[in-house]
């Protein structure tokens, strides 16, 4: 009787010690939808631009015509029809138009100077130290040219020359 | 692994042609290979949560059986010497000895689910109390997994451990065999939930290969799989879309998701219960009925004995039953006769005891207040309806031909229906607030013409989609009723050419018109994360 | 007990013989206009054999390379082997296929596929991979491909793929349900269409230019093989650089490096447009990303004079029966482009 009570109790002390352990690597399984956990991203994927939010991945019909006209349009289909890339070139910005089927979504997104800022106040022309002190350290990937974040599909890349940002995209990548 | 992935039904073929091609006397053995094989393909990990509920489980049987075995010999041979009531407060000790053992393993095992389960819904509660007051502190809400089922066998097998508390049944001595009544696959992932005494004979029994059983038990597989791929999934697309921007889809489009949703729910929950209970049926063990016609039903106490029928009985017999009778309720029963009188008074635990069984039940459903709220909402339908019936009865009395009629009881049927599907909603938005609004919705937001001039295509379905769904449902629906006088299956059991017709059509019906494969969303069964 | 053994093998054949009816319908015809590009690989079949070059590459070789020209003008027997995004382990594959029914003199391949080294889209997939005959070849193909969405089974029954197309069935479904039209001049696909290049600035940027170690792994083998079977690799870039085509100099750093390092030849026809005489403005048909037959005329006339001289591949003319199946391929070719 007292054996198995120990046993009993062992398995408890076991069984404790491996849960406990689970808790930072295992993901909720199943898990609803009320309680998320959600994942804090140190960046943003959108732009404002003239008052307009132009996001990734968001429907493009909306933004291009909130947008107003280009001052120049690129469209090129891709390969055995699927889908079309449309680039849309405006005064500080380029914007990627990917339309598949009846939708149309921003696939992409370049700042080409320093009068539009990204959310956390980056823009062309800062300099490194700035974009790590305003988008923080989980950065994706860092070489001596780029500094990258993500988040799932979404990526935000800062193109760099000797320590100064001279390029920012936002890209979508699957 | 899903039941509707390329990989389950490889699986089950090697399961099912080993079953019947090794040694009856191994077929049990086969199985809980085979269901440890199935859980471990799931996530390796699961197995030593699955494993310490079959150990505890076991030696907690164990143990009472061995307390009620000393028991009854002690009595056997010292009975003549002892009086009464020292032969009373002996039994009552063994059994105190008994509850405890029984106390610890649920305990422990309920104990695991809970703090799985809930830890996080109840972190995110108290940060929320904690903001309401000012305070500072964000405790981290935890990221715990979740093992396949764990609601369901933990379910299972505390219900057995009861089961042997109350002498009901015997403790196993095979802890082998006790893994396989925890872990049998087929009902692993969304039930039926089993009684011990009804199954255990079945699962650890031999087995001859009979051309009935297979066929009926394949015939139920396909029909599963019917309804789950050709309506449910599809259904689910229109339904995912209206819940994900509540915003575009208010008004009119709210009541066509609970209809969506019911027909969603119902398709995949009885299609996954059939391919459940048709494996089982082709490997000769038959389990319970987990739904009976649920959309006939007229009131909602008929309903909750039609829908999810085993869960039901689970919580009524492990739950309401010894709560209605628990001392401290026959206590509250006294008192509140004494202070409300006697006509009041003894409702007064019935409805306590239904509350509680409710507010338990919409728990176990999931870790959130859309849940919980499901839940006491139906315990308040069935409260009210309870306190209305001597209004209905003198209705019924009043409008005798009336109310045998047919068109009364449709009407019946459809607003029970539509009851049901608007409590249900709180499962789709998942988010309290939101669903009592999107409800109000339906009365203040008039946008049928929206609706009807093409708004409805923004759900992600064709016509074409809403054509098969409603042939989807005519074909259930003729399948049900023809089953109410006999079975489908015995029909056409002696008549293969017209059996191989219907039943291939509905093969080729799934491959062509299943809502699986790139282009579709992958999508489990609801009960799934239960 | 006979009769019902019989009824039951009766209905299971009745059953799959309905499928692979339903089958037919279903899978992707690839006869119209936009989605044409889905055939290529399986017409290389009927003219499998005895060529002297083979191209492997995505949509800038199959549309910048001509066949019909490197035969007429220097005797070269060729084919290409390309589809749209082809991937460089599908190219691989694709070229050890072929290698079972024919050894060229040379294989050309065009780098830009080098830039993706993971699965890309299940689409371009089925449009390289469902043209292949069952092989040994197609089955790694397949396994090398397959994005976290696809199955293998799926390959074997595409209806369980395409089914949902039961529903989209148009009138081409049913017109090519036992094949497809013929839509390339040995893997040529023609495009006579002009729509000048007006934008020359530079393409997209892209998230990272490292070619990944996947990609050099098939590349590798690529040279291998070919090492293997005395065959000539050559490889070439094509004179196209716009938007999302964009050519960066990262990738010319490495593909040149790597060149060198294994001495192999590679030409990059961008910076050699002006000297082969590509004009912008008439030679491309949809704004610069691919060349229209008229550029790919001048590219091939241009590279087919390298593969002579340099590369010593002989003109064979004077072979009979090649110039006879020649000739009706070249009228079939002379036919599309005059229109």
């Amino acid at each position: 009787m007292k054996r198995i009570f120990a046993l009993l109790l062992c398995f408890l002390m076991i069984f404790a010690v491996v849960s406990c352990s689970k808790d930072e690597n295992e993901e909720e399984n199943g898990g609803d939808k009320g309680i998320t956990t959600s994942q804090k991203s140190s960046v943003s994927f959108y732009v404002n631009y003239k008052s307009v939010k132009i996001e990734l991945g968001a429907d493009a019909k909306a933004v291009i015509s909130a947008l107003g006209t280009a001052k120049s349009s690129l469209s090129m289909g891709n390969c055995g029809g699927l889908g079309t890339l449309t680039k849309y070139v405006y005064d500080s910005l380029e914007i990627y138009v990917l339309a598949s089927g009846s939708t149309e979504t921003v696939d992409q997104i370049t700042l080409l100077d320093d009068a539009v800022q990204t959310p956390e106040k980056v823009s062309v022309g800062s300099a490194k130290d700035a974009v790590i002190s305003a988008c923080g350290n989980g950065y994706s990937k860092m070489t001596d040219t780029s500094i990258t974040y993500t988040s799932g599909s979404k990526n935000l890349k800062f193109t760099l020359r000797d320590g100064t940002v001279t390029g920012i995209d936002y890209l979508t990548v699957s | 692994m899903l039941f509707t992935s390329y990989e389950f039904l490889a699986f089950l073929a090697i399961v099912l042609a080993l079953y019947y091609i090794l040694p009856k006397k191994t077929q049990w053995a086969v199985l809980l290979a085979a269901s440890y094989a199935f859980y471990a393909l799931s996530g390796i990990e699961y197995l030593a949560f699955i494993a310490v509920t079959t150990i505890t489980s076991f030696a907690a049987a164990r143990l009472m059986g061995r307390v009620s075995d000393g028991e009854k010999r002690y009595l056997e041979g010292r009975g003549e010497e002892l009086s009464k009531e020292e032969k009373k407060a002996y039994k009552a000790k063994k059994k105190k000895r008994r509850f405890l053992i029984l106390c610890l393993a649920l305990a422990l095992n309920f104990g695991i689910l809970a703090v799985l389960k809930y830890t996080a819904f109840a972190v995110v509660n108290v940060n929320s109390l904690l903001h309401t007051f000012g305070a500072e502190t964000t405790l981290t809400v935890p990221s715990l997994i979740l093992p396949l089922g764990i609601s369901f066998y933990t379910f299972q097998t505390m219900g057995y451990l009861i089961d042997v508390y109350w002498a009901k049944a015997e403790a196993q001595k095979n802890i082998f065999k006790l893994a396989l009544f925890t872990s049998f696959f087929p009902q692993l992932i969304q039930g039926p939930i089993s009684r011990f005494s009804d199954l255990a004979p079945q699962l650890f029994g031999e087995h001859k290969f009979e051309r009935k059983n297979v066929t009926y038990g394949l015939q139920r597989i396909l029909w599963g799989y019917f309804k789950k791929l050709v309506i449910a999934d599809r259904v689910l697309i229109a339904v995912n879309a209206a819940a994900e921007s509540p915003e575009n889809f208010g008004g009119v489009y709210v009541f066509l998701l609970i209809i969506l949703y019911s027909v969603q729910i119902y398709a995949d929950f009885t299609g996954g219960i059939d391919i459940t209970i048709g494996i089982a049926e082709a490997m000769g063990i038959r389990l319970a009925e987990n739904f009976n016609r649920p959309f006939s039903s007229r009131s909602t106490k008929e309903y909750w004995n039609r829908w999810h029928i085993t869960m039901g009985s689970w919580f009524n017999d492990y739950v309401f039953n010894p709560v209605s009778v628990c001392r401290p309720m026959l206590a509250i029963s006294k008192k509140s006769r004494k202070w409300f009188g006697k006509k009041v008074g003894k409702r007064i635990p019935v409805y306590l005891a239904t509350v509680i069984t409710w507010f338990l039940t919409g728990l176990w459903h999931g870790a959130g207040w859309n849940f919980i709220v499901w839940g006491l909402l139906n315990a308040l339908v069935i409260i009210v309806s309870q306190e209305l019936e001597p209004l209905y009865s003198r209705f019924r009395k009043r409008f005798p031909r009336l109310c045998a009629s047919w068109g009364y009881g449709a009407f019946a049927s459809i607003r029970t229906f539509l009851l049901m599907g608007l409590i249900r909603s709180l499962d789709v938005y998942r988010n309290v607030p939101l669903t009592f609004k999107m409800w109000g919705s339906i009365f203040t937001k008039f946008n049928l013409p929206e609706l009807l001039s093409g708004g409805i295509s923004a759900l992600g379905l064709g016509l074409a989609d809403y054509i098969i769904i409603v042939c989807g449902c005519i074909i259930m629906f003729a399948v049900s009723s023809l089953g109410k006088e006999r079975s489908v299956r015995d029909r056409l059991y002696n008549r293969p050419v017209l059996s191989w017709c219907l039943c291939g059509a509905l093969f080729v019906a799934v491959i062509l018109f299943g809502a699986y494969s790139v282009g579709y969303d992958a999508s489990q069964f609801i009960y799934n994360q239960f | 007990m006979k009769k019902r053994i019989l009824i039951t093998l009766a209905a299971i054949l009745v059953i799959c013989l309905l499928l692979a009816f339903l089958q037919t319908l279903v899978i992707p015809k690839y006869a119209d206009d936009k989605t044409k590009e889905g055939s290529l690989v399986s017409e290389y079949y009927a003219e499998a054999g005895g060529h002297d070059v083979l191209f492997v590459g995505d949509c800038e070789i199959y549309e910048s390379f001509v066949p019909a020209v490197l035969w007429e003008k220097y005797g070269i027997s060729s084919y290409v082997r390309g589809s749209p995004q082809q991937l460089v382990w599908q190219s691989y594959y694709l070229l050890e296929e072929m290698l079972e029914y024919e050894t060229p003199n040379a294989v050309v391949f065009n780098v830009f596929s080098l830039k993706y080294g993971e699965p890309q889209s299940e689409p371009y997939n089925r449009m390289t991979l469902d043209g292949m005959r069952w092989s040994s070849s197609k089955i790694d193909a397949i396994n090398a491909s397959m994005t976290d969405e696809e199955s293998f089974i799926e390959y074997v029954f595409p209806i369980l793929r395409f089914h949902s197309r039961i529903t989209q069935l148009t009138s081409q479904d049913f017109k090519y349900a036992f094949g497809s039209p013929k839509v390339s001049h040995s893997g040529y696909l023609m495009q006579t269409g002009v729509d000048p290049q007006t934008d020359f600035s530079k393409g997209r940027t892209e998230l990272d230019y490292e070619i990944s170690d996947n990609a050099w792994k098939y590349l590798d083998m690529m040279r291998a093989l070919c090492e293997e079977n005395g065959i000539e690799l050559i490889l070439v870039k094509a004179p196209t650089n716009t938007m999302k085509y964009w050519w960066h100099d990262e990738y010319e750093e490495q593909i040149s490096e790597y060149a060198e390092e294994n001495r192999l030849s590679y030409y990059n026809f961008i910076p050699l447009a002006g000297e082969i005489g590509i004009d912008w403005s008439t030679d491309t048909y949809d704004k610069g990303a691919h060349l229209n037959v008229y550029g790919a005329e001048k590219l091939t006339e241009y590279f087919g004079r390298i593969l002579s001289e340099d590369f010593g591949i002989e003109d064979r003319r004077t072979d009979a029966s090649l110039s006879e199946a020649w000739d009706v391929r070249l009228e079939s070719y002379y036919k599309e482009r005059n229109g």
